[in-house]
């Protein structure tokens, strides 16, 4: 969570005390949140999160119960036809007509931006080869497959080359090459100006964002950068200390004691993995304790824990601390 | 001595005929065989005319009397509204649908009897269905065979009271010879029917019955289709999630109403050419006045069907909900609004739903142009027109509050709405959108 913009800095979307629930009492409660303009800002959380449901009011689809919310500096249900136009918005689920074919939908959500006559087949071209969809644009919505879809929803979300996006989940059923070829083309147009808002339930894209803001039961739990996120999950730094032989328990006591390190596990006969406030500081100080206890250690290596695992450790730290959620 | 004609003249002259007892039980047991007799008598308004142009004096009076006297035979069977001394005047009543039927009574009756010739009671009629036109010629001819059953009795009961004054013969010999000419010289069946019953349609419409319903099957087919299509549209959209993209995007809801109304006026004018290449060319159905007139009454049917469709599609909540609506409006397009049953015959408040289908006023203007070759009226233009306008702004509110509104979530159940948007009665926010 933030507590506001950054001195000179835009703000694409200002939320306060963001409520919206639903007659089961799922939703997102008291969602603070700030993105700035030119940033990707990624929502990672498990399904039934309220990912969407955020999305959905970025855009104005939804209404809040409560709070405050701007986007591009309006308030959502108030958007005009000028600010609709700057937004992109993939659902999470293709809403497209499964009777038209490809190029056909791709030219309906052009119109439905209004994307002027003279240039629009050549978007649609660039747009339709981005997602690599050239050689199947003939083929009926209803005959392609999930990713197929999903891609071209992709598609058509950039054709009017909006300058906020909202995407929700919009790599879900895509290969990882072409994954990444997106996330590489997001972070082209974030270089250009434009901001992303977008949900993933894939944790470890969550490295490919600007910030990231983690969900759970509705509740928005942290706001950090990708390496924040790590650093929060485990409470700093994780170091791998490999052993030529293991040690005691006396020896390790010592040895987390010279390290300063915060927590220490083994995971392996001789391997200590240690959790300290920075790891460029640790191999130096523990090959020194090494040397000085007649112990070899064989290597020093800093462990990045895939995102899965930090958002698991994450959630389990942070959502108890919000009580009963649900 | 009176003679046969004298009392021809006489029987028509004289005061109002009041039918024996078993004339009318007669004429009872007919209507109730007939289906429609009580729409008869209260549904049908007559003008009788005699024809009185060129008569003067005692033949005037005798023609009036003549009329008057088969119109209160009539009126057993029908509302008389007026008479008229003359032809066009019925006519004009006819035009101006101030009556269903004009009678129309030869004053020269007794000269075409005495001529060996059958008087002819013409009844025009502004009738273009089958059904309605046989029901009209049915209830010419009943009618023209009481007047004759009638005049015969009187006739025989004439005689037989002539008979019983019958003074001794004298020198008068010759003169009831040449009476007796007379009557030798007319026809049997003049004598015993000297009236005959002549229909037509006023305007000399005369529709086959293969022709006659292809306006109503054009027009109820294309109000089918076209509410059909507009109530699934919406519907679909909304559960394909295709709406949630039209309310991000700048798209208002009136352009995505204008939008649909577009694409499916020109699908529907599309069938509507097929439908009507397949009736002239299969069924050599002919268009007597003008095709403009046509084209626009199928445009504001389908324009009326959409409205119809949008306003279904907007209350409905999945598709099969939607398309029983669509069923229902159907039913009701067949049964009421004149494709089967003349609207005439529905009771005033089944009537009063017939006005509110917009197949009614499509079927009343194409029946005007197809068959009367003239231009539609203007109840069946305007009330066409009303009604397509009134469930535009009725789709349009509805699109917009229940579709398309932020804050909604498409399927017309408005939630609780943020409170700065002030909706009056909420508790006021601070800045931060906390309650005060």
């Amino acid at each position: 969570m933030t507590d506001g913009p950054a001195a000179g800095s835009t703000l694409a979307v200002r939320a306060r005390n963001l409520t919206r629930t639903f007659a089961s009492g799922v939703g997102v409660h008291d969602v603070d949140l700030d993105v700035q303009a030119g940033t990707i800002f990624g929502f990672i959380g498990p399904s039934g999160s309220g990912k969407t449901t955020t999305v959905r009011l970025l855009t104005g689809v939804l209404a809040p119960d409560e709070g405050e919310l701007t986007v591009l500096g309006s308030r959502p249900v108030d958007f005009d036809r000028a600010e609709r136009t700057q937004l992109g918005y993939l659902p999470q689920a293709s809403v497209l007509y499964p009777d038209l074919s490809l190029w056909e939908n791709l030219g309906f959500c052009a119109s439905l931006f209004g994307m002027p006559w003279r240039g629009r087949r050549r978007r649609m071209e660039e747009v339709i080869d981005l997602v690599e969809l050239t050689d199947a644009r003939s083929r009926l919505m209803r005959h392609a497959s999930t990713g197929m879809q999903r891609r071209l929803s992709l598609a058509a979300t950039l054709i009017h080359d909006p300058d906020f996006l909202l995407l929700d989940e919009p790599t879900a059923g895509i290969d990882p090459v072409l994954r990444r070829k997106f996330w590489d083309h997001f972070a082209n147009l974030r270089d250009q100006g434009r901001t992303f808002f977008i949900t993933t339930q894939y944790v470890g894209e969550a490295a490919f964002c600007d910030l990231v803001g983690v969900l759970a039961h509705g509740r928005l739990l942290t706001v950090d950068t990708p390496e924040g996120l790590r650093r929060q999950a485990f409470g700093g730094d994780v170091v791998d200390v490999s052993l030529a032989s293991p040690i005691s328990a006396v020896d390790l006591e010592e040895m987390v004691q010279t390290a300063a390190a915060a927590r220490s596990q083994r995971i392996g006969p001789a391997t200590i993995r240690l959790t300290v406030e920075n790891a460029g500081d640790v191999a130096p100080v523990v090959s020194s304790w090494a040397l000085d206890k007649g112990i070899d250690i064989e290597a020093v290596d800093q462990f990045m824990p895939p995102f899965d695992d930090v958002f698991v450790e994450l959630v389990s730290r942070l959502a108890p601390s919000y009580g009963n959620l649900q | 001595m009176e003679t046969c004609s004298d009392q021809i003249t006489r029987l028509l002259s004289e005061g109002p005929v009041r039918s024996p007892a078993p004339a009318q039980a007669s004429l009872d047991a007919h209507s109730r065989s007939f289906p429609h007799s009580s729409c008869l008598r209260g549904g049908f308004r007559a003008r009788s005319s005699g024809l009185a142009n060129g008569v003067g004096g005692a033949a005037r009076e005798r023609a009036e009397a003549q009329t008057g006297e088969l119109a209160d035979l009539l009126s057993e069977r029908v509302e008389l509204t007026a008479t008229t001394p003359d032809e066009e005047s019925a006519r004009a009543m006819l035009a101006s649908e101030e009556a269903d039927v004009a009678v129309v009574v030869p004053v020269n009756a007794i000269e075409l009897i005495r001529a060996n010739r059958q008087a002819e009671i013409t009844i025009q009629h502004d009738q273009v269905d089958p059904f309605e036109r046989s029901f009209v010629e049915i209830f010419a001819a009943a009618s023209v065979d009481e007047i004759n059953r009638i005049v015969l009795r009187r006739m025989v009961e004439a005689g037989q009271e002539s008979t019983d004054a019958l003074p001794p013969l004298s020198g008068d010999l010759e003169l009831v010879e040449e009476e007796l000419d007379v009557l030798r010289g007319i026809a049997p069946e003049v004598l015993v029917s000297p009236f005959v019953a002549v229909t037509s349609n006023f305007q000399g419409v005369d529709v086959e019955f293969s022709h006659y319903y292809v306006p109503g099957v054009v027009v109820v087919l294309l109000q089918h289709l076209a509410l059909t299509f507009a109530a699934l549209s919406l519907v679909r959209d909304r559960a394909l999630g295709t709406v949630e993209l039209f309310r991000v995007s700048p798209l208002t809801g009136g352009e995505t109403l204008i939008g649909k109304y577009l694409a499916y006026t020109t699908l529907g004018m599309v069938v509507c050419g097929a439908l009507v290449v397949a009736a002239v060319f299969g069924f050599g159905f002919e268009v007597a006045g003008s095709w403009l007139w046509f084209g626009v009454i199928v445009l504001l049917v389908l324009l009326a069907a959409l409205g119809a469709g949008f306003v279904v599609s907007a209350v409905a909540r999945t598709e099969s909900e939607a398309v029983q609506y669509a069923m229902i409006m159907l039913l009701v397009a067949i049964f009421f609004s004149g494709f089967f049953i003349s609207l005439e015959r529905l009771i005033p408040p089944i009537r009063a739903v017939s006005y509110l289908i917009p197949a009614t006023y499509g079927i009343m203007g194409l029946q005007d142009v197809a068959f009367r070759g003239q231009a539609p009226r203007i109840e069946s233009v305007g009330g066409e027109a009303a009604l397509a306008a009134v469930l535009l702004v009725a789709a349009l509110g509805l699109i917009r509050t229940r579709v398309m509104a932020a804050g909604t979530n498409g399927n017309g159940m408005r939630r609780r709405v943020f409170s700065q948007v002030g909706v009056g009665g909420r508790e006021s926010l601070d800045q931060s959108g906390r309650s005060k």
